[in-house]
């Protein structure tokens, strides 16, 4: 017979131990009623997704983002999902366009004309209902006025001045809306021009010249701290600092004929303008109340909260009302772009720039 | 030679399989297929090109620049914290573990905002920065496993560089296996490098080219291909951290006789000097600036930030830049491009003033405390012309207490939101007197620390439960992999085995998890907190077994060969008489588990229920520039890392074992 020992721990430790085990497997909390993954940033859209939820009664399991990581994270974990071949997540909102085409070109989305979207003008509407398009963001540059007057700044060219040589900035063109902007200037300005255009903007960085922040947060961040004079960011994140009560201005890039302004045929490019968008997924495990997020997110009163909230989304409905800061489109001068090609061009255009910037 | 359960270890080995490879065999095998498809050398002459090899040698360079630097500072801070009188040697050995708890991220976000320095060499000062403690805690156990009698001789002999020279080649091991830790964090990190280098010329590392493949049209067998190199190089420095930690942790005799600390004289000031000189730089200066930020200094006393000074010496950018040539010159019209910021600054100061109010009115009982307050409604222009009154303030301080009803919450962001009303609308450059602005700095402390409890409370909750959980679940696990692995034949077969997974890089990791529990049989895991915390197990379950395997190792194995003879179960032996000394490791290996899942973002940020942590809150806030609310929780999840080893230490008599 075994003799017993003085210290018997091994019942209290492994009963312990499976008891944690056991309730971490189980899981808790109740089962989803719709799975959403959002990419629009979560101190704005977590609040609508708790009234949605507060109006409905359905249990939402929301996926945010990280700034590092951004729509391209919840791109990959879809992929991912359903490689796996159980897709989980019912809708995606996205805070960009880009990768939302890259979804419906792989044929992941679901056809779904929503009530809500019929006064969103065509621009902003697939064809076909895979995505809707609403609440934009535009590309901006962000200036700090202790250090520089805003109308000393044009646009994209003076990111390659010699007078603004080490004090301004854009974000590193491999994630977000920055990759967005740089796969839209290869579409309007031509590949020829686009690469000579980054090419330059990598050597001036390899010599300190042009600044090349993680993030448009960031860049948002280091004009407001004022260690840049101005940067590209997007309006959500220039609303974020002005609101902050930084000494910041707000300047619509490629509008004017200007030195630092870049034109195409003899007029400005204008600035590069980004809808959120929101979808179904085919085979979405919880469809009739992802259609109900979907109405219930596209109603012209979300629209408004989100020009309303710190993020300043410009609504894309005319008749939506806003805060006199947020402006109309009507009010700059528009990138005409084709969204779908810019979609179908990303990926590629990914792979050529982290060659280029990755170094 | 006293053997471990074979049944349990086979279920210790089987959970390691699923939780630790599985992930990685779920990205594996579709680069084994894409190598396949397209033939071996045309597919890794389209991964690795000169560019990418370029990258890799880049970033080994860093990585030993780093581990270099971390030798230099952290061995002889372990010297002279565990083995001299230099004055505070407790508190001094405690607080430099601080800077390996701290996020990399915190460290660059701190030292970025006070020293100019940028690229290569600010990266490589952080890295070592944020290493050293690993490096000084090996060096600090090995001094203190010489025997006193060896050091004794040798003191005779010829004084302190006598003992010196013999003790040398004895640590030198334990050194070099700190280094090489040091080394695979360093390759490894990509958001300090990222960080560091957002001013001036961009450094790149080739985790940054594993974190970007990783999501370019989710094509994971060039992903895993283009991180195999990265993993290779991790492995190429943990394989000789194990064999160097073996030979650096002398199983301690029966009859050993500690050594006293040694008398350092007059030099004992001056190491004091250099060890406090370490913590400071590492761990007090970022927590005091995250305090700093959480009340509101930035404000009331100024950025603090020595880049802008330099950068607006002598009259700011104004006077470096050339006489404008604006839109006016041209003959351009500007209204339209340029919006008059200082008038909505003004518009935006009355909103929060408004929320203040609102949030004030609200403590009070509904009495408004003055008159004539604004109406808090946003200017709107619609259809009618007619302003539009917005359900909710911009105040985020405000609309987070109207969302709560504690009084303390609520009063806390009317004070916040006074002074983020007072900063809008350009009173900052008068300040006051400083007492008053001490008393502000206060009160902006006291209502960031309820804004960030209110606001990221349950966030909170979650990351402790489910690093509470992944502890418990690894360390049983890791108990019996590390016994097996301190008694087996092929114990170190075993210990590298546990180690891949933690090389694998975080991203791919995560995507693993996903491919791995994403089905119909595991549904219930997939879509709970369970992925969360068995992810974190696969991943970390490396540091509990070793740290557990060295600990198995120092017990007196004739103990369980008596135990055997006598007829005890295996497991019983193991349970019974192994872990009763195994305390301080097994709490040290909990609490390793417990802090590594905490500030664990990448691998997990992808998997739908870690959505809820602490740390994506602290990552999303800082995106946000919030600093008063998200410098708040930086200093409560340091708090939370650092609990156990407070508790440890309040309430035990043996010092905590964690070391691998």
């Amino acid at each position: 017979m075994a003799p017993r020992t003085p210290n018997t721990l091994a019942s209290p430790l492994a009963a312990g131990a499976a008891l944690l085990a056991a309730a971490a497997l189980a899981g808790c909390g109740k089962a989803p009623d719709l799975v959403v993954r959002i990419s629009l940033d979560q101190v704005f859209s977590e609040e609508l997704v708790r009234e949605f939820e507060r109006e409905t009664g359905l249990v939402v399991q929301a996926q945010y983002d990280i700034e590092q990581s951004k729509t391209v994270g919840h791109v990959s974990a879809i992929l991912a999902e359903h490689a796996s071949g159980r897709p989980r997540t019912d809708v995606f909102w996205n805070n960009e366009i880009a990768q939302t085409i890259r979804l419906a070109e792989q044929g992941l989305l679901a056809a779904y004309d929503s009530p809500s979207a019929a006064e969103i003008p065509a621009l902003f509407r697939d064809a076909e209902r895979r995505w809707t398009g609403f609440a934009a963001r535009a590309r901006v540059l962000i200036a700090n006025t202790d250090l520089v007057q805003p109308d000393e700044v044009h646009g994209t060219l003076d990111l390659l001045a010699e007078r603004w040589a080490g004090k301004a900035g854009i974000a590193l063109p491999l994630t977000g809306t920055t990759l967005t902007h740089a796969t839209a200037l290869y579409q309007v300005m031509g590949e020829a021009w686009a690469r000579d255009f980054f090419g330059k903007i990598a050597a001036a960085n390899a010599e300190g010249l042009v600044n090349l922040p993680n993030s448009n947060g960031q860049s948002m961040t280091l004009t407001k701290a004022g260690e840049l004079a101005w940067a590209f960011t997007d309006t959500d994140d220039y609303y974020v600092a002005e609101q902050d009560g930084a000494p910041v201005a707000r300047i619509y890039p490629d509008q004017v004929e200007a030195p630092g302004t870049l034109m195409k045929d003899g007029a400005p490019i204008g600035t590069l303008l980004i809808p959120n968008t929101i979808m179904l997924f085919k085979d979405a495990p919880h469809a009739e109340n992802a259609k109900r997020f979907i109405d219930w997110v596209l109603r012209p009163e979300v629209e408004a909260r989100l020009a309303a909230s710190r993020s300043a989304q410009i609504p894309v409905r005319e008749r939506v009302a806003r805060p006199a800061h947020v402006g109309r489109l009507g009010d700059f001068k528009a990138m005409q772009v084709d969204y779908v090609a810019l979609g179908q061009d990303i990926a590629a255009r990914t792979e050529e720039l982290t060659k280029l910037f990755n170094r | 030679m006293s053997r471990s359960s074979t049944p349990l270890l086979c279920a210790a080995l089987a959970a390691l399989a699923l939780f630790g490879f599985g992930p990685l065999a779920s990205v594996v095998s579709p680069f084994l297929r894409d190598a396949f498809t397209a033939g071996p050398s045309m597919f890794l002459m389209d991964v690795y090109d000169a560019r990418t090899l370029g990258l890799l040698s880049k970033t080994a360079l860093l990585g030993l620049s780093a581990a270099g630097l971390a030798v230099l500072v952290g061995a002889p801070f372990g010297f002279l914290v565990a083995r001299t009188d230099v004055p505070g040697a407790g508190f001094l050995r405690a607080a430099g573990i601080v800077p390996l708890i701290l996020p990399p991220l915190v460290l660059a976000m701190t030292w970025t905002m006070l020293v100019p320095l940028r690229g290569p060499v600010m990266t490589a000062l952080l890295l070592a920065l944020a290493t050293f403690p690993l490096v000084a805690l090996f060096t600090a156990r090995a001094f203190e496993q010489i025997d006193a009698r060896r050091e004794e001789a040798a003191l005779l002999v010829g004084g302190l560089p006598a003992a010196l020279r013999m003790e040398l080649p004895l640590v030198l091991p334990s050194v070099l296996a700190g280094a090489c830790l040091a080394f695979v964090f360093a390759v490894n990190d990509f958001s300090l490098a990222d960080y560091v280098s957002s001013v001036g010329k961009k450094f790149g590392v080739y985790a940054t080219e594993v974190f970007t493949a990783s999501k370019v049209d989710g094509n994971q067998g060039r992903a895993a291909a283009i991180a195999a190199p990265l993993v290779g190089l991790s492995l190429l420095a943990l394989i000789p951290a194990l064999t160097l930690r073996r030979r650096g942790s002398a199983v301690v005799a029966g009859d050993f006789q500690r050594p006293a600390p040694l008398r350092l004289g007059r030099g004992r000031w001056a190491a004091f000097g250099f060890c406090a000189l370490l913590v400071t730089l590492g761990a007090l200066v970022p927590i005091a600036r995250l305090a700093f930020e959480a009340g509101g200094g930035s404000r009331l006393f100024g950025s603090g930030s020595i880049r802008r000074a330099a950068w607006t010496q002598g009259g700011g950018a104004a006077q470096v830049v050339p006489p404008p040539a604006g839109p006016a010159a041209l003959g351009a019209p500007t209204e339209q491009a340029i919006v008059d910021s200082a008038e909505r600054r003004a518009a935006v100061a009355a909103a929060a003033s408004a929320a203040a109010r609102a949030a004030t009115v609200r403590q009070l009982g509904g009495v408004a405390p003055a008159a004539g307050a604004p109406t808090g409604a946003a200017p709107a222009a619609g259809d009618s012309g007619a302003p539009t009154t917005f359900p909710k303030p911009s105040n985020s301080a405000a609309v987070g207490s109207f969302k709560r009803d504690s009084p303390e919450a609520v009063a806390a962001a009317a004070a916040t939101a006074a002074a983020e009303a007072e900063a809008a609308a350009g009173k900052p450059k008068d300040r006051g007197p400083l007492g008053q602005r001490l008393a502000q700095f206060g009160r902006n402390l006291r209502g960031s620390f309820a804004r960030a409890l209110e606001l990221s409370r349950g966030s909170l909750i979650s990351s402790i439960v489910f690093g509470a959980l992944a502890a418990t679940l690894a360390v049983p696990l890791a108990l019996i992999l590390g016994h097996a692995a301190a008694r087996r034949r092929r114990g170190r077969l075993m210990e590298l085995l546990v180690v891949i997974p933690l090389a694998a890089p975080a991203i791919l990791f995560g995507i693993g998890a996903i491919a791995l529990w994403n089905h119909d049989l595991t549904a219930r895991i997939y879509e709970s907190g369970a992925i969360v915390v068995l992810l974190y197990v696969g991943r970390f379950l490396a540091f509990p077994t070793l740290a557990l395997s060295r600990a198995a190792a120092s017990v007196d194995e004739r103990l369980e060969e008596s135990a055997a003879l006598a007829g005890t179960s295996a497991s019983r032996r193991l349970f019974s008489i192994v872990t009763p000394a195994l305390w301080p490791s097994l709490v040290g290996a909990w609490t390793m588990v417990f802090v590594l899942s905490i500030r664990e973002l990448d691998a997990a940020i992808l998997v739908p229920a870690a959505n809820d942590t602490v740390l994506f809150r602290v990552f999303n806030a800082v995106h946000f520039g919030r600093d008063d609310f998200v410098s708040a929780l930086c200093l409560l999840v340091v708090f939370v890392l650092l609990l156990p080893g407070l508790l440890w230490s309040l309430f035990a008599r043996k010092r905590m074992e964690f070391l691998p």
